[in-house]
């Protein structure tokens, strides 16, 4: 439009790949929900005898299921989860079947945060939270190295606050 | 404690304010007002209970002595407890802040600067209007978590001073000059809008409702059986599909008159007014309500046709502003028209936004219907499989047979309806000041967002759409919902709609198609 379309345009990926050690995280994330559900089925399917196939049979499902997952998933993801920051915009890229590219102004943030889940602890990592004024939801880069997050979210506290008015 | 609420240790009239003489009550016929309508819940069903009770057994008396003196009891103490808040609540507006301290177990202080309220609305229920009174609330239009974070809430207060504190409140240093009166009116209810209220789906809930209530009485008064024997006996008199088209009109008919009532109360002497900055909805044939904000915090509008009046060439206008929440209860105050011929929410958009609402939206590519068509085949399957699996595990008579099948017919002449509805709803544009997007059939929504309103993009494409090469493209934004969706458009030209809409946000992420996609980017720097 603003060009006269002599060339189609497409979103070109975010520079930055998440920490490396995001996969393992990953990959432990989808065997602690896996044995959430599978333990109480496996436990049940022994005390219970009666009903130990209607059990277990789920359960051996879960954990097949679970376990693909696990060893597939989070390489595929490290792949294509992508985030940059730059003067002016933080800019990420998530998912593979719902792709979500997400751009937020530093003109319109309003609060970073840097959050550690338990497990996340485990690996070093961190995530950035990155919240404007939109109820759409924050803008997160959730796989960086811990000291890499806290030096992100002090530049662009920085940024931000040297941005006057209220950022809606 | 955020920045507008502050706990103050100093005692009121004591922080250097201008005058501690400044220190108003709230109105003292609030004790009364409490009094009265508590009273009248009490005595009123005392009036249901105790004649029952006295026909039925000799518990009569016992029965009135109890109802009577529970009446006095809780309508007394109300009274006095209503007395005592009004006694420790104060509040005052000096230059620069509105407070308010009060509380009989907690003191609570509440302080709101001036410069940061943008709403003020004043309700008034019909023993509030009996007396002169109002209840004002005082809102910043910041978004919070807890209802009461950041507001003001004088309830009640006389109406003369309500009305007052509404304008000095919502004046602005530089609007000080404007005269207060200059209020003009953007529209005006008219009794004839009143046949757009009941084309909503919530006569059809209503309807269902109503349904379902005959059974729960018919099992409080222990014959349940009674609603089936009635259909039955109707069933063997007309024929069972007389009975049970006919069962369906009434149900609808009562769904009908309760919405027409509904909206009756919510609507009536509707009137929408601009003067100084200041948008004001006022309406209400019961319950009085006057809404008002600051037009700086209007953020665009949305004319939203829901099916049903959108076939009676009706519309209803919603406004984008910062702060208006869009969940289901607050839906109402949100709205700046309501049902009405197009022309009239037509009219006041081209007033709010400075420039009509464009009509020749750019249509969608077809793969934006195909993909639609495919979820209504999905919807027909997921039918036919449901009545099969009824027809053959259940078993019903030829009559529930028959009924089944129409009812999935029926239901797969609408989901192929609603999808090519949808499919030519869906279109976008791009005016000099906002981003224009239609979507959507059953609720067809065109939002017209304020292209400064918008702080961030949200762009996301599926496998299915990445096949197709479509894309949905979501600005974001403090207004509302909180985002505004182009759902479906070719993938370039969405793109090329997001970085025309704000020059220089997504421009520096954008390539020629074709370019080498995967390769950049090491890890870290």
């Amino acid at each position: 439009m603003s060009d006269p379309q002599a060339t189609a345009l497409q979103l070109r990926p975010p520079r930055n790949r998440y920490d490396r050690r995001v996969v393992a995280w990953w990959r432990w994330s989808a065997i602690c929900w896996t044995a959430v559900i599978a333990l109480p089925l496996v436990i049940l399917g022994i005390i219970v005898a009666p009903a130990r196939i209607w059990l277990l049979v789920p359960a051996a499902v879960v954990i097949v299921i679970g376990g693909a997952l696990a060893v597939a998933l989070p390489l595929w993801w490290y792949a294509k989860h992508r985030w940059e920051v730059t003067e002016h915009a933080v800019y990420t890229r998530t998912g593979y079947f719902w792709q979500t590219w997400r751009v937020a102004p530093m003109s319109r943030i309003q609060t970073v945060d840097t959050t550690r889940g338990p497990l996340q602890r485990a690996f070093g990592l961190a995530t950035v939270v990155v919240t404007t004024a939109s109820a759409a939801g924050p803008v997160s880069i959730a796989g960086l190295d811990d000291e890499q997050a806290t030096e992100i979210a002090h530049d662009l506290t920085i940024v931000t606050n040297a941005t006057p008015g209220d950022a809606t | 404690m955020s920045a507008t609420e502050e706990e103050s240790p100093t005692p009121p009239g004591a922080d250097g304010g201008p005058n501690p003489e400044d220190w108003h009550t709230l109105d003292p016929r609030t004790a009364l007002v409490t009094a009265i309508l508590l009273f009248a819940i009490f005595a009123g069903s005392s009036v249901l209970i105790v004649p029952p009770i006295w026909l039925q057994s000799d518990a009569g008396p016992a029965a009135l002595a109890w109802c009577v003196a529970g009446t006095v009891l809780i309508t007394v103490g109300s009274a006095v407890a209503d007395h005592l808040r009004w006694r420790t609540t104060r509040y005052r507006l000096t230059d620069t802040r509105l407070e308010m301290h009060g509380g009989i177990l907690f003191k609570r202080r509440r302080s709101l600067a001036r410069e940061r309220i943008r709403n003020v609305d004043l309700t008034a229920n019909i023993l509030l209007r009996a007396f002169g009174l109002v209840r004002l609330s005082v809102g910043t239009g910041e978004k919070v978590s807890e209802s009461e974070g950041q507001s003001i809430v004088l309830d009640p207060i006389s109406r003369a001073e309500g009305e007052c504190l509404r304008t000095d409140l919502l004046r602005r240093a530089g609007a000080v000059a404007a005269d207060p009166a200059a209020e003009t009116a953007l529209a005006v209810w008219s009794p004839r809008w009143v046949r757009y209220v009941p084309m909503s789906v919530f006569t059809l809930l209503i309807a269902a409702g109503a349904a379902g209530a005959v059974f729960q009485v018919a099992e409080w008064f222990g014959v349940p059986e009674l609603p089936v024997e009635w259909a039955r006996s109707l069933a063997d008199r007309f024929g069972a599909w007389p009975a049970l088209l006919g069962a369906i009109v009434v149900f609808v008919v009562a769904g009908a008159i309760g919405m027409t009532a509904l909206g009756l109360e919510s609507w009536w002497n509707y009137r929408l007014e601009r003067g100084a900055g200041v948008l004001r909805v006022r309406r209400g044939l019961l319950t009085s309500r006057s809404t008002s904000f600051e037009e700086s915090r209007v953020r665009g509008v949305e004319l939203v046709e829901p099916l049903g009046i959108r076939l009676a060439g009706a519309a209803r206008l919603d406004v984008l502003a910062t702060g208006m929440r869009a969940d289901a209860e607050k839906q109402e105050a949100a709205t700046l028209v309501p049902g009405s011929p197009r022309e009239v929410p037509l009219a006041v958009a081209e007033r709010i936004l400075g420039a009509s609402l464009p009509t020749d939206l750019r249509p969608h590519p077809r793969a934006a219907r195909d993909r639609r068509l495919f979820r209504a085949a999905l919807v027909i399957v997921g039918l036919g499989a449901v009545v099969g699996v009824l027809v053959v595990a259940v078993r019903p008579t030829a009559f529930w047979t028959s009924v089944l099948i129409v009812a999935a017919v029926v239901g797969s002449v609408i989901a192929v309806a609603v999808a090519v509805d949808g499919a030519r709803s869906l279109g976008h544009a791009l005016t000099p000041d906002h981003l224009v997007a239609r979507r959507g059939s059953v609720r067809r929504s065109t939002a017209a967002l304020s292209r400064p309103g918008i702080i961030g993009w949200r762009i996301r494409q599926s496998v299915f759409q990445r096949r197709v090469g479509v894309l949905t493209v979501t600005a974001t934004t403090a207004a509302s919902r909180g985002r505004y969706s182009v759902v479906d458009v070719g993938s370039a030209t969405g793109l090329d709609l997001a970085d025309e809409a704000v020059p220089g946000l997504l421009r520096p992420f954008l390539e020629p198609v074709g370019a080498d996609a995967e390769g950049v980017g090491a890890r870290g720097d």
